[in-house]
């Protein structure tokens, strides 16, 4: 079921008046046969392995906190091992069979191994690391085994984030479900509003965007230059509005219930390095390789070379989460190579900026840095949304391919035939994109909506209005999945 | 909570009314429960909104065996013509500016309402083109299997207030005619648009697939498939030379043949192509023209549609292969008047 789906319009109002209704005692069970049918109108039967893995996990947990010595240790590895083994097989094994038998015809060793024909379970990846950090945590003291294995499964399948996250802690979320939640006007106010900004981020901008991305990435080499430029500058706007409109449904609707989800996205393309990038994008993600495979590894403190092969190991690694594809290994590897490159020309840098005096004009180098970290992120995109390595390399060599033409704009506008998109639709595609960057520019300084409410009434409703008539009149029509889920 | 009730449904008030005021206008008869507005106020003040909403709402209400699918110019056959000569009710399944692959969506679509018997095609080698593309037949499925985004949507307001101008003003509101002479707007057509389709081609490899497996579709369910392709004003042909597309256009011709299905060609020096009496523009034949079409394929007597095969195809390869001038499309077509002195500069 997806958030911007005629389903989800009655399935979020049905289950939230039941929510309300029922005794706080009840509302565990709710939420799960919820979260259940949520989950089942993907693929049914898929609810079978999150069971398992539940169980597991469920066992395990307590397992390790009953137990003390190497045992613990055991059951952990265990744990892990079968959870992540759920997801190798369902995610990584025709990855790995491909390039097995790619390497075995290389070498002209005539055994192929068979590939599956296999769908991926909608959200494995973050249900498996929301599981994974319940058990480490639980493992190292700093979570109680849950005993309720109803709020066990509830915990890892809470309908808003399952398919695609934030990836919560247990200790920030474990412990909401034990609370009874009123009802609170200004909460359910505000959790609507976020999720009406959403929508509006997801249907007005990313939808609109991916028609143009999706023609020009899936057919690359009817294109050169300024389509390509074009194209990718807008897949990084589309994968944020996408992912992070639906970061704000998902934090929305949890919140409308009682419940407060971490933040996801803050402002990542204000950034002004990649390591500041990364403190804005997909934070639970980030933050869970902080945790538990960066600083696991040595973190930061260790020699400088192991800490960039820290790094390194950790963004590939990263990439590899995302998708069972060479391009995403690659894209994460990029990350990791474009912060090493960071620390070590920290001190050089620091001199040409001394020598420039660029420090002298602070909001024209913070525009600099911001740009050029843009540059290198949608440069990493590339890799991202490329269907393979062949279309990433002639995406990236024909970047500039006529040039010296840019200028002429019968030759610009004879580049961009056939790309798909309605000039209205781009024209309403780019006006959603402007004011999308104006709310984060004003929701740097203070929270637009808290910043809304000290307006006058007729204000404040007639923005409503216009957020949902964009939304309801100038919404692609086609519902489109969110990129996430497939990861 | 009673505060956030009262709100909400203050909220909704509009939107609610919104709801009920499309109900009953309805400009694309998507409901076909009130009949509040004309069907020809509505034909003339809707349609040219969104020809695709206009046509497969109808057809989604009301499926027809018979089809007609394909662009403007397609739209410009003669219906009630055709339903006299054939005895049978043809439906347009029509759209402005259509493309050769929501030509076949649209295929799948009506398929789906129900069993087809005969479906007529009209393409052209203008929408031959990877680069000629577009994806609008899957926005109006969504919207038919969903009554809130036809509700909510921009056409269906538009075309409302269309509408419900036409009909208290008693004037049509959509003026279809361009804003400039008919000497201006053809010169615009034999510039623009030509450079618009011709400037960048592709062979479209994809589409060609999908147009064989409807082919076969058609074959082994019996389905009557034939395609036509309409005519242009040799001065619009003329300029496939201009853009060196005349061995694509060839090429066209060869997989058109190649489909193994009956495909009958208007689209060279003739007596329709050579006159512009006959069109309205040079891309969009005019009455007459549509009569004399209509009659020749639904009768099955062609005199000036050719049906194409292997030898024809053949024939004009030779021809335009070999580097021949414009002015030279009379001697290939044989038995047209010479063409005339402006036609070959």
């Amino acid at each position: 079921m997806l958030f911007n789906s005629l389903q989800f319009l009655i399935f979020f109002p049905v289950v939230t008046v039941l929510y309300f209704l029922l005794p706080h005692r009840f509302r565990w069970l709710l939420l799960l046969v919820a979260s259940c049918v949520f989950y089942m109108a993907f693929i049914p039967v898929y609810i079978l392995i999150l069971f398992v893995t539940i169980g597991i996990d469920y066992v395990a947990a307590i397992y390790i906190e009953e137990t003390k010595g190497p045992r613990r240790y055991t059951a952990l590895i265990t744990s892990i091992v079968s959870t992540c083994l759920v997801l190798f097989v369902f995610k990584y094994l025709n990855f790995f069979t491909t390039n097995y038998n790619a390497l075995g015809a290389f070498f002209h060793l005539n055994y192929p191994v068979r590939i599956l024909s296999i769908i991926l379970p909608i959200g494995l990846s973050f249900h498996t690391f929301q599981s994974l950090s319940y058990v480490i945590e639980v493992y190292k003291g700093r979570q109680k085994a849950e005993r309720h294995f109803g709020i066990y499964a509830l915990y890892v399948m809470f309908y808003p984030q399952l398919v695609a996250g934030p990836i919560e802690r247990p200790q920030n979320l474990l412990h909401q479900f034990y609370e009874p939640h009123e009802f609170d006007y200004g909460r359910v106010t505000d959790g609507l509003k976020l999720m009406a900004w959403g929508l509006f981020k997801k249907m007005l901008v990313a939808d609109r965007l991916a028609v143009l991305v999706n023609e020009v990435y899936n057919n690359p080499t009817n294109y050169e230059g300024i389509p390509l430029i074009t194209a990718t500058a807008f897949f990084a706007v589309q994968i944020y509005c996408d992912f992070s409109g639906y970061s704000d449904i998902a934090i929305g609707a949890a919140q409308v219930m009682g419940f407060k989800l971490m933040t996801n996205f803050r402002q990542p393309y204000f950034a002004e390095s990649i390591a500041d990038f990364w403190r804005r994008w997909h934070i639970s993600l980030s933050t869970w390789f902080k945790d538990y495979v960066y600083i696991p590894l040595g973190g930061n403190r260790v020699s400088p070379r192991r800490h960039y092969l820290n790094l390194l190991i950790t963004f590939a690694i990263s990439g590899l989460w995302h998708g069972a594809s060479w391009t995403y290994v690659i894209w994460g590897a990029l990350h990791g190579l474009f912060i090493t490159f960071s620390g070590i020309s920290e001190e050089p840098r620091r001199r040409i900026r001394e020598f420039l005096r660029v420090d002298r004009v602070p909001a024209l180098h913070a525009f600099a840095r911001m740009s050029m970290t843009f540059v290198l992120v949608c440069f990493a995109w590339v890799f991202f949304r490329a269907n393979s390595l062949t279309d990433a390399g002639y995406i990236i060599s024909h970047l500039f391919t006529g040039f010296a033409q840019y200028g002429n704009l019968q030759y610009v506008s004879l580049q961009f035939r056939g790309i798909g998109i309605q000039p209205q639709d781009l024209v309403i595609a780019v006006a959603a994109m402007s004011i999308m960057l104006t709310y984060d520019i004003l929701d740097k300084r203070e929270r637009v909506w808290h910043r809304l409410q000290a307006r006058p009434l007729w204000v404040r409703w007639s923005l409503y209005y216009v957020l949902v008539l964009a939304i309801l009149f100038y919404s692609d029509n086609n519902v489109a999945n969110f990129i996430y889920f497939q990861f | 909570m009673k505060m956030f009730l009262v709100k909400g449904v203050i909220l909704s008030v509009p939107a609610i009314l919104w709801l009920a005021i499309v109900l009953v206008i309805d400009p694309f008869d998507y409901f076909n429960v009130s009949h509040v507005i004309s069907n020809e106020v509505k034909r003339q003040n809707a349609q040219e909104i969104n020809e695709l909403f206009f046509h497969v709402f109808r057809e989604a209400n009301a499926p027809s065996a018979n089809l007609l699918i394909g662009d403007s110019r397609t739209a410009n056959l003669p219906i009630d013509e055709i339903d006299k000569v054939t005895g049978q009710h043809y439906s347009l399944l029509t759209g402005n500016a259509l493309k050769l692959n929501e030509a076949i969506d649209l295929f799948w679509l009506a398929n789906r309402y129900r069993k087809l018997e005969n479906v007529y095609i009209g393409i052209n080698f203008s929408m031959f083109n990877q680069y000629a593309y577009a994806d609008r037949v899957k926005t109006v499925d969504t919207i038919v299997a969903n009554p809130l985004r036809y509700v909510f949507n921009r056409s269906t307001a538009q075309a409302l207030f269309n509408v419900v101008e036409a009909t208290i003003t008693q004037k049509p509101v959509v003026n279809s005619v361009p804003p400039m002479s008919r000497d201006d707007f053809w010169n615009y057509m034999i510039t623009t648009r030509a450079s618009e389709w011709y400037a960048k081609y592709k062979f479209p490899d994809d589409v060609y697939a999908k147009m064989k497996t409807m082919v076969e579709f058609a074959r082994a369910n019996d389905i009557n498939l034939v395609f036509i392709i309409v005519p242009h004003h040799v001065e619009f042909q003329n300029r496939l030379w201009d853009y060196r597309l005349t061995s694509e256009k060839v090429r066209f011709l060869e997989a058109m043949a190649a489909l193994n299905t009956s495909v009958i060609d208007y689209d060279y020096v003739n007596e329709i192509t050579l006159d512009k009496k006959n069109f309205l523009d040079p891309v969009h034949y005019g009455k007459a023209a549509g009569v004399l079409i209509a009659d020749e394929v639904w009768t099955g007597q062609y005199k000036i549609g050719k049906l194409l095969n292997a030898n024809y195809v053949q024939h004009v390869s030779a021809k335009e292969l070999g580097h021949r001038k414009p002015d030279a499309l009379a001697a290939f077509s044989g038995g047209v008047p010479p063409l005339k002195a402006s036609l070959q500069k």
